[in-house]
């Protein structure tokens, strides 16, 4: 058995009794420790698991029982971990930030409390994953579609709390949030925007409320647990119609990222669309041994058969068109005329593409809110492998995109790593999301892994690029480089985290943000 | 980095039950009525898949996305064990979608670079 671990400054006693209290309040059954806790590992970490090990979970069912635990926590000084369903893969997954955490699971809190029609939206608990929600909507035949990230397994609560995308026209997800319940430090439970209005009904209608918008500092943040979160949901379209744009040559993505942004930022392009790198797509169907089996990164002459193979190219636009037939001719003529500027692109209908897994037949599915796991094969790329996200933010603008993808891709090749990425279009920013795949079994690979990732979050920000999310062994290195006037938002963070926390019980250390009891040495 | 490090048998049993040897590669537990998986679109993975079936099993063929498997195996819909040569992420998901205090019993052996044998059983 695993030896307990517990956090700095807490007693064994401390920690057994408020186990016992636990158990108390949500019963026996939903308190884990010793083998069950295997399910709170980060099955993807690169560093010594011991760093991140929890000596227990609890699961709560429901607020009240949430606001109990958290008053026990306070009264013994239990630090807690917040997960919901707990797939943050890449980022951490289950386990939390500092040893010794206690994880509070709120996978069992997984209602769906209201879904409305006419104004199109959920409210839910943070249990609810985007196949409960789906096949909700399904089986009741509601005329709304979801946004789902790729895989789509995870919490539609948690998603949005960590400020993650999908594909369709409601892709940016902390932007269609409307209104939550928190439980604060304390105990306290509040209801934000319109939800603070006994008896108001816009709760999920209007975002802002009234005085400053607290919405905000619930996500990727440790001020609180949130219980109950809206979300819109995008009625469903007349018709859809989705697309793939593939260019052959690597240069072309400056081109092709300069054509991108003026039909983004005029609502030509209409969906969170993506541009996908050759391997990331590669890799849903096939793996690196198949093509080459030296070391360093794939050669040119394996990365040509695969676009050959395949039928894909260096980069593949991944889009769709939503509403009347009339209206998406429009926007799909002035979208093929721009794209029909870069030599050698090519236009797909999934009708079109030859094989039957192929990527743009799943793509089709996704930018039309069905949640799939087929994404998740892209680990398959490098046997037995795991992934970590690194994802830096940068203007749509082809200079600066090519200067983070060959910075990133040179980097990564230096540490014998392929290049899997993609490029996230945004509102008037693009999410650059490399995947660094690597051998979960090979502790020299994790080495590397982590070695090259540390040096890539500095070389970035160097460069002024910033991560928009990022993975637990990374989290206070991230923090750090938002360091513009001395660092005064990370000092503004920690100002509201001692006043909001002053115990310091709540995810200690997520974010790099930390209670004054671990500042200096959790 | 070490091939052979990345071509070695390994086994890797998760969901909380104690790792075990796992007898040669024809022995891998199976139970009659329960068909060996495999993943279509690896050339090698039929090859292992009938080695560990032998004459008792029967083969299915699994391409591409497996998420309605894993959804109804998740759920407790459909069979109790699973079987199968496939890629890692197979498996994974099989596993990691049950909810986490129902997890299934994982048992895993590496094949070859990519693939991987392994047997799912519900434990709840």
């Amino acid at each position: 058995m695993t030896p307990l671990t517990l956090p700095p400054g807490l007693t064994e006693k401390d920690f057994n009794d408020a186990l016992a209290e636990f158990r108390r309040i949500v019963g026996d059954q939903y308190v884990f420790t010793g083998d069950a806790l295997s399910a709170y590992r980060d099955p993807y970490s690169i560093e010594d698991d011991s760093k991140f090990s929890t000596p227990a979970a609890v699961a709560p069912d429901t607020a009240e029982q949430v606001q109990a635990v958290v008053k026990v926590a306070n009264q013994y000084g239990v630090p807690l971990w917040t997960i919901s369903a707990g797939k943050n893969h890449g980022y951490g997954g289950a386990a939390p930030r500092m040893a010794g955490t206690v994880v509070l699971d709120l996978a069992r809190m997984n209602r769906i409390l209201e879904i409305n029609v006419d104004s199109g939206y959920a409210l839910l608990e943070p249990g609810v994953t985007y196949f409960d929600l789906y096949r909700y909507i399904q089986e009741k035949g509601l005329k709304l579609w979801l946004d789902v990230p790729d895989p789509g397994w995870g919490s539609v609560v948690g998603n949005a709390l960590e400020r993650g995308i999908g594909y369709t026209p409601y892709g940016d997800h902390f932007m269609m949030q409307c209104g939550m319940e928190v439980v604060l430090a304390n105990g306290e439970v509040m209801r934000t925007g319109m939800g603070a209005m006994p008896k108001s009904n816009a709760w999920q209608l209007f975002k802002y409320g009234y005085g400053p918008y607290a919405d905000g500092i619930f996500t990727q943040s440790n001020y609180g647990i949130v219980t109950k979160m809206g979300i819109w949901l995008m009625p469903e379209p007349p018709r859809y119609r989705p697309y793939m744009i593939s260019f052959q040559r690597e240069e072309d993505l400056e081109q092709v990222i300069d054509v991108l942004r003026p039909l983004k930022v005029n609502n030509i392009i209409q969906n969170a669309a993506t541009l996908r790198s050759l391997l990331l797509v590669a890799g849903i169907n096939a793996t690196r041994s198949q093509y080459h089996s030296g070391p360093g990164p794939i050669p040119d002459s394996a990365a040509k058969k695969i676009m050959a193979d395949q039928d894909i190219g260096m980069w593949n636009f991944y889009g769709a068109l939503y509403g009347p037939p009339p209206l998406m001719d429009v926007l799909w003529g002035i979208t093929r005329d721009a794209f029909a500027s870069i030599p050698g692109a090519r236009f797909f209908t999934p009708e079109e593409r030859r094989h039957d897994n192929d990527v743009l037949k799943h793509r089709a599915l996704t930018m039309r809110g069905v949640p799939r796991l087929t994404e998740y094969s892209f680990v398959n790329w490098v046997g037995g492998g795991g992934h970590i996200g690194f994802s830096p933010v940068s203007p749509i603008n082809g200079k600066e995109a090519m200067q983070q993808y060959i910075m990133v891709r040179d980097r990564l090749a230096q540490y014998g790593f392929d290049y899997l990425s993609v490029f996230a279009i945004g509102w008037r920013e693009l999410h650059h999301v490399i995947e660094l795949i690597f051998d979960r079994r090979d502790p020299e690979e994790k080495r590397k892994a982590y070695e090259v990732f540390g040096i890539m979050v500095r070389e970035a920000a160097e460069a002024g690029y910033g991560e928009y999310r990022t993975h637990i062994s990374f989290m206070d290195q991230v923090a750090k480089t938002y360091s513009w006037n001395d660092h005064a938002q990370l000092k503004f963070q920690q100002t509201l985290k001692d006043a909001l926390d002053p115990k310091g019980i709540l995810s200690p250390g997520k974010q790099g943000i930390w209670p004054a009891r671990y500042r200096q040495g959790g | 980095m070490d091939g052979m490090n990345r071509r070695a048998f390994l086994q890797v049993t998760t969901g909380g039950a104690a790792a075990a040897v796992l007898p040669p590669l024809v022995a891998l537990p199976t139970a009659t009525g329960v068909p060996v998986l495999f993943d279509d679109r690896f050339p090698a993975a039929r090859a292992h898949a009938e080695k560990l079936a032998g004459t008792e099993q029967s083969l299915q063929a699994m391409a591409g996305d497996a998420t309605d498997l894993m959804q109804a195996f998740a759920a407790g819909r459909g069979p109790r064990r699973l079987i199968g040569v496939t890629a890692e992420s197979v498996p994974f998901c099989l596993s990691e979608l049950a909810p986490r205090d129902k997890r299934p019993r994982l048992t895993l052996r590496r094949l070859d670079q990519d693939l991987f044998a392994w047997h799912l059983v519900h434990t709840s």
